[in-house]
C-alpha cells in the first residue's frame, strides 16, 4: 500500500483499511480569496474566486463522501464562505460537520453537530469515540453578517461533553481550530479530553504537545501532509485513560536540549556585550554580524528578552520531563498513541480515478493560487 | 507525471478494498463493522477495548488545495 515516497504505511494494513477519516477544519477556503468581499459590492474577479472556491469545496465534499470521511470540523477560514454556502455544503455531505461552539447568534442553537460518536468494533473488542470540533473565538467579519456566534470553547464543550459521556463515549477527541493557548485551557478544564488533532497554527511536526492532560497533534497545512495516527488500548483503567506517545519523551528531550543551547548562547552574548570594545572576546558576535569589522550594536535588552524566552521554554521542557515519569513510554499496560505526518511529496502514488477527476475539474476551474 | 493530488488521492489509494461507509447521522453512533448483539453483551465493560488497535487518518488546514504545495 504505497502512499508517500514509495514507503508503505506504518502499521498493519487492516488498521488503515478500516481507519477513521477526519478533517480538522479550514478545509474549504483560503480566506485570502474571499477576504473583504463579503458585505461589499462583488467585483467580477471576486465573484470568480468565490465560484471557484465553492466548486472546489463541493468537489472535496463529494470525494469525502466517496471515501467515507466520518467528521469534519469547520474553521474560521471556512466561515469566509458564508453561512448559506456552508449549509449548502452540509446538505451535500453524507457525514457530519462537527462544530461544538458555533451557534446561531439569535437562538443559540448549534449550526451543525456538537459531536459525533463512532463505535469501533473488532471481533470481541470495542470502543466508543466521541469527536468534537472547536474553533478559537476571534473576530470574523462574516459572523455578524451571517448571524453566527462562536461560543467560548470551554463553555460550549461542557454540555456537549456531558451528553456524549451519557451516551457512552469513552475516548474524547477534539478536531481543533484552536490556538495553542485555547487548547491548553480546554485541556486543563476537561481532563477527559485525550487528543487534539489539528490546531489553528498549521504546525508540521509529528511531535505531540501537552495541552492539559491531553496530547495535541499538528494538522499541517495546504495538503502538505496527512496524519496517520494509531491508537492502541491497553490501560487497565480502560479507553478513557490518557494516551501516552512513546515518542513524546524523546521530543521533549530534544526541546529541552534546544532551549538549553539557546540559554547558553544568549547568556554568552550578554556577557560579551558587557565587555569593552577591542577586548579579545569581542570577536564573538551575534549571528549575521560576523566579518562586519564593527562591534555588534544589538541592544542588550534584545538579548535579555530572548534569554528570558529561552529560559521559560527550558523550564516548560524540564517540567514536562519531570511529569512524564521514567517508564511511561515503554510500559505495556497503557493507552498508546503514535502519529506519522506523511508528506505528500512529488512521489506520491496517484490514484488514477481521482487524478482524472482533478484534471477534468482543473479545465473548468483553474488553481487560483498555483505553487503557493 | 508530477501532478499531485493530495488528500483525496491518498484516500483514493487507501480506499481500495474499503467497504462503503454507512451513512452517518448527527450525534448518533456509527458502527464501523457489523457485530452480533450477543458479542456486545458478552464483552466485559472495563476491558472491552484492551488490545484494540485503530487507525485515524486526518487532514488539516487544507485551505481548498487539491494539489499539495511544497
Amino acid at each position: 500500500m504505497p502512499v508517500a515516497d514509495g514507503k508503505p504505511l506504518p502499521g498493519a494494513a487492516n488498521v488503515w483499511r478500516d481507519a477513521i477519516l477526519l478533517d480538522t477544519g479550514d478545509c474549504f477556503s483560503d480566506v485570502g480569496q474571499l477576504q473583504g468581499e463579503r458585505g461589499a459590492a462583488v467585483s467580477p474577479l471576486a465573484a470568480l474566486a468565490k465560484a471557484n472556491t465553492m466548486a472546489t469545496a463541493e468537489l472535496l465534499v463529494d470525494r469525502y463522501n466517496a471515501e467515507g470521511v466520518r467528521a469534519q470540523n469547520i474553521g474560521e477560514r471556512d466561515l469566509a464562505l458564508g453561512r448559506a454556502a456552508l449549509e449548502s455544503l452540509k446538505a451535500r455531505a453524507k457525514y457530519p460537520f462537527v462544530t461544538t461552539n458555533l451557534v446561531d447568534a439569535g437562538s443559540g442553537k448549534p449550526l451543525f453537530s456538537r459531536f459525533v460518536l463512532v463505535d469501533v468494533v473488532r471481533a470481541d473488542k470495542h470502543v466508543k469515540l466521541a469527536i468534537f470540533g472547536l474553533m478559537s473565538n476571534r473576530p470574523a467579519p462574516s459572523l455578524e453578517v451571517d448571524k453566527l456566534k462562536i461560543l467560548p470553547p470551554i463553555e460550549a464543550l461542557k454540555g456537549a461533553l456531558a451528553d456524549a459521556k451519557a451516551q457512552g463515549a469513552e475516548v474524547i477527541i477534539v478536531l481543533s481550530q484552536l490556538l495553542a493557548r485555547d487548547e491548553a485551557a480546554v485541556g486543563e478544564a476537561y481532563p477527559e479530553v485525550q487528543l487534539f488533532l489539528g490546531g489553528d497554527f498549521m504546525g508540521m511536526s509529528p511531535d505531540a504537545e501537552l495541552a492539559g492532560r491531553a496530547l495535541s497533534f499538528a494538522g499541517s497545512q495546504k495538503g502538505k501532509h496527512l496524519g496517520f495516527m494509531t491508537l492502541k488500548f491497553g490501560a487497565p483503567a480502560g479507553a478513557s485513560a490518557p494516551f501516552i506517545d512513546p515518542k513524546h519523551k524523546a521530543s521533549i528531550e530534544r526541546k529541552r536540549a534546544d532551549a538549553q543551547r539557546r540559554v547558553d548562547t544568549y547568556q554568552k552574548l550578554i556577557t560579551e556585550a558587557g565587555k569593552p570594545p577591542g577586548s579579545p572576546s569581542a570577536a564573538v558576535a551575534p549571528p549575521g554580524t560576523q566579518g562586519s569589522g564593527e562591534r555588534p550594536k544589538v541592544p542588550l535588552e534584545v538579548y535579555e528578552r530572548q534569554l528570558a524566552s529561552a529560559k521559560a521554554e527550558l523550564q516548560l521542557a524540564l517540567d514536562a520531563v519531570a511529569a512524564m515519569g521514567p517508564s511511561d513510554a515503554d510500559a505495556d499496560g497503557i493507552n498508546k498513541v503514535s502519529l506519522e505526518l506523511l508528506p505528500l511529496s512529488r512521489d506520491v502514488v496517484d490514484d488514477p480515478t481521482v487524478k482524472a477527476l482533478i484534471e477534468a475539474f482543473r479545465k473548468k476551474w483553474p488553481d487560483l493560487t498555483p505553487g503557493h | 507525471m508530477r501532478m499531485l493530488l493530495g488528500f483525496i488521492a491518498v484516500l483514493g489509494v487507501i480506499a481500495c478494498g474499503r467497504s462503503e461507509a454507512p451513512a452517518t447521522t448527527d450525534e448518533t453512533a456509527v458502527q464501523l463493522a457489523p457485530v452480533a448483539a450477543a458479542d456486545l453483551a458478552a464483552a466485559p465493560i472495563v476491558s472491552a477495548a484492551s488490545g484494540l488497535e485503530i487507525g485515524i487518518i486526518y487532514a488539516g488546514n487544507m485551505m481548498g488545495k487539491l494539489e499539495p504545495c511544497g
